[in-house]
Formats: C-alpha cells, structure tokens, sequence
C-alpha cells in the first residue's frame, strides 16, 4: 500500500536523523551513523524489491500524495519499469555505501555523518525521479540529486573541487533548460501530470509549442546525461572524485537521466510526435553515432583507469540514446536493457576500481602491474564486469547490445550498429591492455593483499554474479517488463 | 492575420524572456570569472521564472487571494496560482544551487588563489 | 571566440523567440494553462482547507510534496556548504586570509551601528513570524518568513561580529534546527500516514486530532510551513556563518 513513499521516506529519514545524530550527542552519536545510513538503505531496497514483486503479479500501482487525484495532486506512479529502476538505485546504492563504508576517513570534524546524509539525499533524489509521475516534481527531484552529487563529488583535492563547479554550472543549465521545456508542455496542456499531458496532447494536432518544449527538455536530458558535445563535465568530476561517491553516481546518474528519457519517449510525448520528427530523431541517431565514436577515441588516450571508465560511459550514454530515438521496439528493448545491465556493469567496474584505489591509492594504467596476484577477487570482479561492457556472452552487456544492434539493423541505421561494434572492439583493446599488465608482469615493490576484507569484496562479488544472472534472466526481464511498457507504444 | 506590431505587443513578455536568457547564458559562456559565470546562471533561471509567471497572467485578475467573503468564485477573476506555486520552489532550488556554488567558488580560491578560469586551468595542467 | 559565442547565443535566441509566437496572448485568460487544472484550485482550495490566500493552499497541500522536497533541497544545501567549506580550526586558521580583514574601525565596532541594529533585530524577527503565520490570508509562508528570520541574524552578526552572533545560535544548533524543520515537515505526512491514508493526507491529522476536515488542512499547513520557515532560516544562517568565516566558523571577518 504504502511502498512506493517508504522506498523514498527511507533514505530521506535516514539523512535527517543522521544529520541529528551527529549534532545531538558530543560525540557518541557519530559512531551509530553508518549503521543507520545502512540500514536506511537496506529498508529502502528492501522495500523496492517487494514493490517490484507486487508489481509483476497484480499490476501497476499509483500513490496519490496528499490523497489529491490526479491531475491536481502529486502522484508515484509504479509500473513495471520503474520498479525495476527503483531496484537498480536502492540496491546499487546500498552495496555501493557498504564496499566502502569502512574506508578509514581522513575528513576532519565529523564530516562523515554529512557525507552520509548526502549519500542517502543523492540516493533519495534518484529514486524520486523514478518514481514519480509528475514532471514538475521531477526537476525538483533532480536538484535534490544534484546539489548533493555536487557535494559529493568535489571532496577529494583541489582537481575535484573544480570538477564540481563546472558540474553545477553545466547541470544547472541542464536542469533549467528541462524546466523551460516543463513550461512548454505546460502552456501547451494545462497539465503537469504526465498521464494527463499525454492524454491532452494526444487529442491536440501538434504544435509549434509542443515540438520546441520536446526539444529544449531533450537537449536539458542531454546535458544532464552528458551525451557527447555536453560530456565535458563528466570525466572530469568522476575521475577525480572519492570512490565511494564516483561508485555511487557514476552507476546511477547517467542511466537514470536515460530512464526519464525514456519515460519521456513512451508515457509523455504523444507517439505520432516523433514520427512527425523523423528529421530530428535521425539527427539524435547520428549524434549518439558521434558519441559512441568520440567516447572510444577519448578512451584510449587516457592514463588513468578511471578516466577511462568515465569515456567508455561517454560512449555507453550514445548506446542508450541512439536506441530510444531509433523509432522501434527492439531498439528500445535494447535501450531499456542497457539501462540495466550498465548500470550493474559500471557498479562492478567504479566499485573494483575504487578498492583498488583505496589500497594502493592510484588508479593509474601504469600501477596496474601484477595486480592478479597482489588482489585477485578485485581483479576477477574488474574481468566480469570488463567482459560484460565488451559485450561477451553470457554476461548482460551482450544481450542489451544484441538488441541494440539488431534494433538498428531493423531500422537500415548501418552507421549506429557500425559504431556499436566498433566501440566494443575498441573496449577489447582497453581491457586487454590493462589484463595484460595486471596478469603477465611482475607486482610492484609495495604490494597489498585483498583477501581477508570481507565486508569491501561481498559486495562486490555479488554484484560481479549478477552480471551474467541478469544476462541469463533477459528473456523473462523482457516478457515481464519491458514488453509491457513498450505495449501500444511502438 | 494580425499586424507585426499587434504580435510583438501580445508576446512581449516571452520575447523578454528569451532575450534575458541569452543574456545569462553568454555571460556562463563568454566569462571567465567564476562569480560572473554565477550571475549568468542567476539571470538565465530568473529568465525561466519569467515565462512561467507570465504564462499565469490574466487580464482584468487580480492576486490569487480569494476576497473576503467572497460568494461567488469565477477562475476569471483570479490569476493562475499554480506558475507562481513552481516558481517558488524554482527560487527556492535556485537560491540552493548558488549557496553551494558559491561554497564552491571559495574552496577553488583557498586552493589556486583565483578564480579566473584560464589562470585555473594553466595552474592545473602544470 | 567571444564572437563565436555571442553569433550562437543570438542564433539560439532568434530560434526561440520566434516559437514563442506560437504561445496564447499574454494575459488571455482562455488559455489551457487557467482552464485545466488551476480552475479547480482557485474554486475549491476555500471549502477543501479554508485557505483564502490560493498560492498557500497548493504550495502546502495539493502540491505540498513538491514543498517537501524544496525544503529538502534548501536541507541539502546547508549540509552540502558545511561538507565543502567546514575546516578545523587551528591556530593557523583562526587568521584566516587577512587580504579580506575588515579594518577594525568598520567592523561592528560604531555604537550607531550597533544600537540601531539592536533595536531593529526584535522586530524584523516578529515580523517574520508575522509573514510565517499569516500566510493562509496574505502573501507570505515558510520560506518568505524563514529568510525574514535569518536576515535579522545576519545584521546581528554583521552589525556586531562573528562572535556574538554564535553565542546568539551556535553552529549545533543550526545544524539541529535544519534537521528538526525537515523532521517535522516530512514527520506530519508519516503522522497522516499512521491514520491509514497516504502520506501527507492532511485529512489523517484532522482525523486524529478530531477536527473539521477543512480545520486540520488548514491547521496542518501551518505546522509545515513552520517547518520550512525553521530548516530556512537555519540552513541560510548555516550558508551565511561558513562562506563569512571561510569556513571556519568559530573566528571571522
């Protein structure tokens, strides 16, 4: 009944108590806050997974806030799809804070309790842009994601600050440009219910004012979702950030920037839109085609792991894009599975890529040595998910890629499923350079062992099993799921 | 078909908004001083609240606060409350958003003594 | 590349000015965006929580999610400036970068400056309770007499120094008075809750406290509004205190 608020009330109850718990009591306080943070987490998961299941087995479910019917009220709307999200952000979240909840804090003054309130408003706000049905409460969830993230990301030296600011600039704008295109819509259908505006602009011939309020939302998504001319931001903040706070962003932002596109493209937009639009949806084909490019190129220039982690998702968002503007549903089953799968697979990579960089303190290319015998249940994780993003059988970056490409031969778009390909090959390259190293040559002098630290690798491992089990799990995935949500759309 | 005139005078209050807009994003995109990237920010979201208070317009209405003792109640007579409902919450996030900028903003100076783009940027790729 | 900039802006702005044509004229009141779902707004929010001032009734009831989560972005805003900015405070750092010392002579030291601000800050603060409570019948609410509140702390601490104005709140207490707002806005919608309806139905308040369902709407938007005004006022103060002393709170100007 009440499932859908609780799995949002959670990690907003967590940060508020945290927040007071650490000021109340001298000190004694700030000792129980991770196993509040934890917990939250847990509580939220836990109640996404139950929603999740409720939802396959009776049906949607709307929440209406206040009781207020829509369209006057605020409501979460629970279908399928975005039960599955709610999952994705709740669990990755959760594994993600317990990988690294133990890492010794060099923060002074009890920032840790803040940095967990912001861990849990960044985690709160993503799964209110998931859930929610209202498009105007969605940009306020956005900022409540954002202003966190900004936090989050700038603690780690003088490159992150930097980072973040340009951050705030170039989401800011984003966000805004999403807003102005709220107003669009707004003008247009009276409405902010995203049902009702679908209704409304379903029965209205399209307009000028619909098309551009289409157009300035995307480009804010875009942004938002750093697709190639707009990506600057996103190496740069990631790269440099604190592996707990990259672990817990990079995974989620940019797909769940991809999911209200999405949303966007099936629930809101009337459907004779796009077709009306078939100039500016191959003009987005051949923008992500650029992306895909552009992030492998970048890729391969890169020193640093992480950096090159935060290309290959450069090049990851031109998959997601290109497939929900393709126009078919196979494309789009493929988009909706990449959501997924690269959200577990840039879990697994950022989370692998953080331990190694909270114990030997580089993420550079060249420390990678040896690095199999010095961590090996790290570097197997770092394998599953390196082979999943390659794309390899039967790990579930395959499968959405599968789809993507035969999405994009269904659509005679060559050049996208060229792209697709190449971009993997290109990823064969960058991980087998770093296998290379950290298999063949000799660990350097001040090796450290991984075995024994339980409480970092569960989590990790999980996740890395995960990879190929919802590889395996795509054809009931796409019966139960996506099929639904695609159904009377394309 | 309406005159250029008659147009313009009708749509006056969204042709400002695009055109302060523009303002704001020229100044982000053109300046290298952080602070007045921050401005640009500022007058590109007040050029937003802008479009929406402007969409709640209704001529011959009043605020919408209903009168005392008001009887009858005719939507006509009372301005759309619901733009300035959002732009609130929008002013709101956009006070938020300058605090931690502007947070941001002192760290960069603690850390590179300036806050110029350029000098920035030159001083990190040393 | 200034020019470059500067052809793209005025391109971008040429394009959407001209869709904007496309709008309804300005101020024509048959416009989708007066008639769908703001009419009902303007007719019901009176008999639903007798709320006179419109604006009042959907920021706190019909949309009062969206209000929670605006307080709650004002919440992470404070939290975020206190995890940037906050530093230890050592002897190094209590002279914190004397470029931006006010010279003595004009920092709260002038007995004009000081008396006149004594004697404003009570009012200013009573007039921000006044804007808090009177929201319902007139152009005010949380947040407006939340700033009105801090503002009255900040010519405190402007007029004066730093130092008196943190034995007037201390740094815990804003921190627990930011949290305590969001704890009491979000803590009545969970109050709803435990009456069997959804989270902020203000009618589960009503329920519980045994009054008429228009009463307990009203009534329960007062108390959030006095959330907000409480996260506000202390979330600004917090943002005010850190960027003022470079985040060392404890020391300056």
């Amino acid at each position: 009944m009440q499932l859908p608020v609780l799995t949002i009330l959670f990690p907003l109850f967590g940060a508020f108590v945290t927040v007071a718990l650490a000021w109340s009591v001298r000190s004694g306080g700030r000792k129980n806050v991770m196993p509040i943070a934890v917990g939250a987490l847990a509580s939220s998961a836990a109640c996404a997974v139950v929603l999740l299941t409720q939802v396959l087995t009776t049906g949607s479910q709307i929440y209406l806030l206040g009781g207020w019917a829509p369209p006057w009220g605020i409501s979460l709307v629970v279908d399928p799809l975005s039960a599955l999200m709610l999952v994705v952000v709740s669990v990755g979240a959760l594994l993600n804070l317990i990988a690294f909840s133990f890492t010794p804090s060099k923060w002074p003054l009890g920032k840790t309790p803040a940095f967990l309130g912001l861990y849990l408003l960044a985690t709160a706000g993503h799964l209110g842009i998931v859930a929610t049905g209202d498009v105007f409460n969605l940009f306020v969830f956005i900022e409540v994601a954002a202003l966190s993230s900004y936090a989050l990301l700038s603690m780690e030296g003088r490159r992150a600050t930097f980072a973040s600011l340009n951050y705030l600039l170039v989401g800011s704008v984003g966000a805004s440009l999403y807003l102005l295109g709220v107003g669009y819509l707004y003008i247009e259908s009276g409405s902010l219910n995203m049902l009702d505006i679908a209704s409304i602009l379903t029965a209205l011939p399209l307009s000028t004012t619909t098309l551009t309020g289409f157009a300035v939302l995307m480009l804010g998504l875009w942004v938002k979702m750093a697709v190639f001319p707009f990506h600057a931001w996103l190496p740069a903040a990631y790269a440099s950030a604190s592996p707990a706070a990259s672990g817990l962003l990079a995974p989620l932002t940019t797909k769940v920037m991809a999911y209200v596109i999405v949303r966007m493209l099936i629930t809101v937009f009337p459907q004779n839109l796009l077709a009306g639009m078939s100039g500016f949806s191959s003009m987005v084909v051949w923008l992500a085609c650029v992306a895909i490019i552009a992030g492998a190129i970048m890729a391969i220039a890169q020193q640093d792991l992480r950096r090159m982690l935060c290309f290959i998702l450069v090049a990851e968002v031109g998959y997601m894009l290109g497939g929900a503007f393709l126009g078919n549903s196979t494309a789009m089953t493929g988009t909706i599975l990449h959501i997924l799968a690269d959200a577990a697979m840039t879990l697994t990579l950022f989370m692998a890529v953080g331990i190694i960089i909270a114990r030997t303190g580089s993420s550079r290319i060249q420390d990678m040595d040896g690095m199999f015998t010095t961590m090996p249940v790290t570097m197997l994780a770092f394998v599953a998910g390196a082979l999943s993003m390659i794309g390899v059988p039967p790990f579930c970056g395959f499968f959405s890629k599968w789809y993507l490409v035969s999405g994009a031969l269904e659509a005679g778009h060559w050049v996208f499923a060229g792209s697709l390909i190449l971009s993997s090959l290109v990823n064969v390259l960058l991980f087998f350079r770093i296998f290379e190293r950290a298999f063949f040559r000799k660990p350097s002098v001040a090796a450290v062992q991984d075995t024994g630290d339980w409480q970092q690798l569960a989590p990790l491992c999980f996740i890395a099993l995960l990879l190929p089990a919802i590889g395996l799990a795509t054809g009931g995935i796409i019966q139960e799921i996506i099929q639904p949500a695609l159904k009377g759309v394309l | 078909m309406h005159s250029l005139g008659e147009v313009f005078a009708s749509h006056f209050n969204y042709i400002a908004y695009v055109a302060i807009m523009m303002v704001g994003l020229y100044a982000m995109a053109a300046k290298s001083n952080l602070i007045k990237k921050l401005i640009g920010l500022g007058i590109f979201q007040t050029s937003i609240m802008l479009l929406y208070v402007s969409i709640g317009a209704k001529k011959g209405a009043t605020i919408p606060i209903l009168a005392k003792g008001a009887t009858t109640i005719s939507p006509a007579d009372y301005i759309n409350p619901l733009p300035h409902v959002l732009m609130l919450t929008a002013i709101v996030v956009s006070v938020a958003t300058l605090g931690v900028a502007l947070a941001l903003v002192q760290k960069i100076h603690k850390h590179f003594n300036s806050i110029e783009e350029d000098e920035i940027l030159k001083e990190l790729r040393r | 590349m200034k020019k470059l900039t500067l052809a793209a802006v005025v391109i971008a702005g040429l394009l959407l000015a001209a869709t904007t044509l496309d709008f309804p004229k300005w101020g024509d009141p048959q416009t989708p965006a007066s008639m769908h779902v703001s009419a009902r707004f303007i007719e019901k929010s009176l008999e639903e929580m007798a709320t006179p001032n419109i604006v009042t009734a959907v920021l706190g009831n019909y949309r009062a999610f969206d209000t929670m989560l605006e307080t709650i972005v004002v919440f992470t805003a404070g939290l975020a400036c206190f995890f940037i900015l906050r530093t230890r405070v050592t002897r190094e750092s209590l002279d914190p970068a004397p470029s931006i010392k006010i010279p003595l002579d004009l920092a709260g030291e002038d007995l004009v400056v000081k008396t006149v601000a004594r004697t404003f800050i009570p009012m200013i603060q009573l007039f921000g309770l006044y804007v808090l409570a009177h929201g319902h019948y007139s152009p005010g609410g949380g947040f407006q007499g939340g700033v009105i509140f801090a503002a009255a702390y900040i010519l405190l601490a402007v007029s004066h120094d730093m130092r008196t104005a943190l034995q007037h709140m201390s740094e815990r207490a804003t921190h627990l008075l930011s949290a305590a707002g969001v704890l009491l806005f979000a803590g009545i919608g969970v109050i709803c809750m435990t009456n069997g309806v959804n989270f902020l139905d203000y009618g589960g308040l009503a329920g519980i406290l045994g009054m008429p369902l228009a009463t307990g709407h009203s009534f329960a938007i007062l108390l959030i509004e006095t959330g907000v005004g409480l996260t506000v006022t202390a979330a600004l103060i917090m943002i005010f205190k850190l960027l003022s002393s470079h985040g060392a709170v404890q020391e300056g100007f």
